[in-house]
C-alpha cells in the first residue's frame, strides 16, 4: 500500500477527533482501516487515549465540596441585599450633593455680585457637560463600530 | 430534534443568566454543586496542583457573581465559566511567579509544565491506560491538557474552546492533535514495555 494512503488515513483519523468528516471520506477511511492493521492501531490508540482521560477520577475534598456551595449562595444573598440599597443611596447622595452645591454657589454668587442668569447657567453646564461629552463619545464609538 | 435540543439548551443558559443577575441564592447553590467537580477538574488540568485548584474554585464562583451581568445566556454557560476560571488561574500564576501585570504574553505562563512531585493525575488514574498516560499528562504543558479536557471530557466545540482559551480555532486544533500524539506514544511505549 502507498505510504500517502496511510498518511491520509491518519490525517482523517486525527481530523475526526475534532470535527466531522464528510461521509465519502469516512467511507474511504473505514474501508482503509478494515485492510490496514497499522492505521487501525492508530485509531485504537486514539480511542484508548480518550478512554484513559475519561477514567481519571479526582477524589473530592468533602469539606470543600460542602463549603463552596454554602459560601457562594451566602455571598450572592449579601450582594442581593446590598443591591437595592445601592441605587436609592446613590440617588439620595446625588440630590443631597446637588442641593449643598447649589447653596454654596448661591452664597458665592451673592458674595461676588454675579448676575443670577450667568451663575445659574454655569451651574447647570457644570453638572451636565461631562455626561453630555461622555454620551457623545460613546455614541460616536458605537456608530463607528456599527459602520465597520 | 436538534432544534428542540438547542431550544432546551438556550433556555437552560438563559435560566442561569437570569438567576445570576438576580443573585438567586438557591439556584446558585445548585449550580455550584452541579459544576463543582467539573470546575475543580478543569483547574487541576490547568494548574496541576490540587490545593491551588481547590482555592481557585471558590474564587471563580465569587468572580462569577461579580460579573453576573456580563453573561447574557445567549451562549452556553460552560465556556464562560471556564474562561473566568482560566483568567484567575493565570492571575494566580502571575502572582506566584511575581511577574508584573504588563507581561507581554500571559499565555506563556500556561506553557510551562509544573514541576509537581505529587502529580494529581497519578492519584486520579483509575485504569491501566490512565496510569500509563498520567505521567505524560503531568509533564504536558497546561495549554495542551486544557485543550484535551475541554474537547473530550467537557465536549466543547472548537469554537467554544477557542473562546475559553482566547486562541484561534486552528491553534486549538493543533493543541488537541499534539496532546493526543503524546498520549498515543505513551500508550504505545507502555504497551510495548508490557
Amino acid at each position: 500500500m502507498q505510504p500517502e494512503l496511510h498518511e491520509r488515513a491518519r490525517l482523517l483519523l486525527d481530523r475526526g477527533m475534532t470535527e466531522s468528516i464528510p461521509v465519502e471520506k469516512q467511507r474511504w477511511l473505514d474501508h482503509h482501516l478494515s485492510e490496514c492493521a497499522e492505521c487501525s492501531r492508530h485509531a485504537e490508540l486514539n480511542r484508548r487515549a480518550i478512554q484513559a482521560l475519561d477514567s481519571f477520577a479526582f477524589d473530592l475534598d468533602h469539606a470543600a465540596a460542602l463549603r463552596v456551595p454554602a459560601a457562594v449562595p451566602r455571598r450572592a444573598e449579601r450582594m442581593r441585599s446590598s443591591e437595592p440599597l445601592a441605587v436609592p443611596l446613590a440617588i439620595a447622595l446625588t440630590i443631597a450633593g446637588s442641593f449643598v452645591m447649589w447653596q454654596a454657589v448661591t452664597w458665592l454668587a451673592g458674595q461676588w455680585n454675579l448676575p443670577n442668569r450667568a451663575w445659574q447657567f454655569s451651574f447647570v453646564v457644570f453638572w451636565i457637560l461631562p455626561s453630555v461629552l461622555i454620551d457623545m463619545v460613546l455614541l460616536f464609538r458605537g456608530r463607528l463600530r456599527y459602520d465597520s | 430534534m436538534v432544534m428542540a435540543f438547542s431550544r432546551l439548551a438556550e433556555t437552560e443558559s438563559q435560566c442561569i443568566a437570569r438567576a445570576l443577575r438576580r443573585k438567586d441564592s438557591e439556584f446558585i447553590g445548585r449550580l455550584v454543586s452541579q459544576y463543582h467537580y467539573r470546575l475543580l477538574r478543569y483547574l487541576v488540568y490547568l494548574t496541576s496542583r490540587r490545593e491551588q485548584a481547590e482555592d481557585l474554585v471558590q474564587e471563580t464562583w465569587m468572580r462569577v457573581l461579580e460579573r453576573a451581568g456580563q453573561y447574557n445566556g445567549r451562549s452556553r454557560f460552560e465556556p464562560w465559566l471556564f474562561s473566568i476560571a482560566r483568567n484567575l488561574a493565570i492571575d494566580h500564576l502571575r502572582r506566584r511567579q511575581k511577574i508584573g501585570l504588563n507581561t507581554p504574553d500571559a499565555e506563556a505562563l500556561l506553557e510551562v509544565p509544573a514541576p509537581d512531585r505529587h502529580s494529581p493525575f497519578a492519584a486520579a488514574a483509575k485504569s491501566e491506560d490512565a496510569v500509563r498516560v498520567a505521567g505524560a499528562l503531568a509533564a504536558l504543558e497546561p495549554i495542551y491538557r486544557e485543550a484535551l479536557l475541554l474537547r473530550f471530557q467537557e465536549e466543547l466545540s472548537l469554537d467554544e474552546i477557542a473562546q475559553v482559551a482566547g486562541a484561534p480555532v486552528s491553534t486549538i486544533s493543533s493543541r488537541i492533535h499534539r496532546g493526543l500524539a503524546i498520549m498515543r506514544s505513551q500508550l504505545e511505549g507502555g504497551a510495548g514495555a508490557a
